[in-house]
């Protein structure tokens, strides 16, 4: 149990860091799109390549690099006008092959076998409240970007405008917000983010070239059960498929843990209307009459 | 000389998927990365139809297509229900499902290790030997599947297939209802490609998962989008290309792991180029057209 719950801790932490960038994507713009995964390779490959342990001048390096492909990203995505340049359809396809193209290029130069970070030096002979070090570092990074993502999104200009294109990109436009400028830099945290979710999972597991599809699968399993565009709602997101992934590992084993997130993708898309938003009939089912007396909802 | 009617022979299997495919993605509007697993779904049905119950080839080649028809009229139920992007993931979804089935149900599909045992093709009883008669079936089935799309892409059903695909709203607006005629299209281009699966099980004489996987998803839509998914002959070149040019470069001696880097490569390259060219000019040419 002790070992399932530290999984789901950790596992959750990691997940959430990307389910954050899906979300802050889903932001500013309607479509999903997997060009997320690139950077989470870029980040984990880049700090695999020092060959050393990671440092936080790696993660800095990493997170820098990422955010800057983010910002170039995000600028040939948008139009002046903040409008999207292309298709859903285009978008989906052009994000796949990317992330194909950087799988099997980083495959053919750096190889398929795993590479796992070395051990942080022991400065705790027991871990951390039951985690080791490694473990606990992962988690500690993970919360620190739990907080300044939020902390950004609720407080910050850039937030306020992100939060008014969220909620009506034309009206936000049509009052004079920078709709481009705002997108392009959210794109730029969301490609950091990313990239820092790649360097947490080569801390983690052992990584190969293909382990960003996967992540970036259930990230977005977390963000659409958080509720697609939503900081908090990603976090937790995160942590109800690690929990769902935990326990299919321990009823049912390892080998099915990834189908059951993804039956719950299915189940929470088969729910969701056309906007994402998930059925109020389910939410009134959900719901027990005595709370949905107590806030009014009929 | 035997690789060659090898080769050919994976031109018609694989051919064969491509032509279903262009029903999907080109008639239907609907972008599908799990046609692996229906392909996967045809061979798995076709070949523990002859390992356990011992009936012939025919037969299994029947039962891998209702198998493979059966799958992909679940997924028009849910095509019915979503949004074309989130289809998209639902697919996804239902080819690792796919994925972890028959990694994991080591009692039925034999897991990672595969499915041992599958007899080779026959007809009437008489086995074809593999070379050119395999091969020439594996091009009978291609020419099969081309007569039959093409059909269902001519008159007056095809214009209402494309009613759906461009304005649903208009067509249930109309009388036509969405549902009923994405189900037949996606039946019988499901029927295909679990036939196809089941011929390629028959060729190989055995199933294991690796043909199966996500990835492979993706070539198999790569060969599709060079025609932006509506062109029956330019995905046929982009079967050849997909497939083609890796092959002839173990002909170069460049070995057997970097082959499949290099397909992937291409594949990924064309799905860029072509969704960079031919969806973002077809959806720009749209919305304007919509404005």
């Amino acid at each position: 149990v002790k070992f399932i719950l530290i999984q789901l801790l950790v596992e959750g932490a990691r997940f959430s860091v990307l389910g954050m960038a899906v979300a802050l994507s889903l932001s500013v713009s309607r479509h999903l799109d997997l060009t997320l995964g690139v950077p989470a390779l870029i980040g984990a490959y880049l700090v695999a390549s020092a060959r050393g342990t990671p440092d936080p001048a790696h993660l800095i390096v990493a997170a820098a690099i990422t955010g800057l492909a983010g910002i170039l990203v995000g600028a040939s995505l948008f139009r002046h006008d903040g409008s999207e340049r292309f298709s859903g359809t285009a978008r989906l396809l052009l994000s796949l092959s990317l992330l194909l193209l950087f799988e099997n290029v980083i495959s053919l130069f750096v190889g398929d076998e795993a590479l796992l970070a070395p051990d942080l030096p022991a400065r705790f002979q027991n871990g951390i409240f039951g985690l080791s070090e490694r473990r606990a570092t992962v988690f500690a990074v993970a919360a620190v970007a739990w907080l300044v993502t939020a902390g950004l999104v609720r407080y910050s200009s850039l937030g306020r405008h992100l939060r008014a294109v969220r909620s009506d990109p034309v009206l936000a436009l049509a009052v004079g917000l920078p709709v481009r400028r705002t997108s392009v830099l959210a794109f730029g945290l969301a490609f950091l983010l990313a990239g820092l979710g790649g360097v947490l999972t080569y801390m983690d597991t052992a990584i190969t070239p293909g382990f960003a599809f996967p992540y970036l699968l259930m990230a977005i399993v977390a963000a659409v059960v958080g509720g697609s565009s939503s900081i908090t709602g990603a976090i937790a997101g995160a942590f109800v498929v690690s929990g769902l992934r935990s326990l299919a590992t321990w009823h049912l084993g390892a080998e099915w843990s990834d189908s059951t997130a993804f039956f719950v993708l299915v189940a929470v898309a088969l729910a969701s209307n056309r906007h994402g938003r998930i059925r109020t009939q389910v939410i009134s089912w959900l719901r027990p009459a005595w709370l949905r007396a107590g806030t009014g909802t009929r | 000389m035997d690789y060659g009617w090898y080769l050919l022979t994976l031109f018609g299997i694989y051919g064969t998927v491509a032509v279903s495919l262009v029903l999907v993605v080109g008639d239907l509007g609907l972008l599908t990365v799990g046609q692996a697993a229906v392909f996967g779904t045809g061979a798995y049905v076709a070949a523990l139809v002859q390992v356990h119950v011992h009936l012939p080839f025919e037969i299994s080649l029947f039962a891998g297509a209702c198998g493979g028809a059966f799958v992909m009229l679940i997924l028009a139920l849910v095509a019915s229900r979503l949004s074309r992007d989130r289809f998209v993931f639902a697919t996804v979804a239902f080819q690792v499902g796919f994925s972890a089935l028959a990694q994991n149900l080591t009692g039925i599909t034999g897991g990672a290790r595969g499915l041992l045992g599958v007899p080779g093709l026959s007809l009437l009883g008489h086995r074809l030997e593999p070379g050119r008669a395999v091969a020439l079936a594996a091009l009978c089935l291609l020419a099969a599947s081309l007569v039959l799309v093409s059909a269902l892409r001519r008159g007056p059903y095809a214009h209402a297939l494309h009613c759906v695909r461009d304005a649903e709203l208009f067509a249930r607006s109309v009388g036509l209802r969405p549902l009923w005629y994405r189900a037949l299209p996606m039946a019988l281009a499901g029927g295909i490609t679990g036939a196809a699966g089941g011929m390629f099980a028959g060729v190989l004489m055995f199933v294991d998962p690796s043909p199966y996987r996500l990835s492979e998803s993706c070539l198999l839509l790569a060969m599709v989008a060079l025609g932006a998914g509506r062109s029956l002959p330019l995905a046929l070149c982009g079967t050849v290309l997909v497939f083609g040019i890796p092959e002839t470069l173990r002909f170069l001696g460049v070995p057997g792991t970097m082959v499949g880097n290099v397909r992937q490569i291409i594949g990924a390259s064309i799905l860029a180029l072509a969704s960079f060219v031919f969806f973002h000019l077809a959806g720009t040419e749209r919305q304007r057209s919509q404005t």
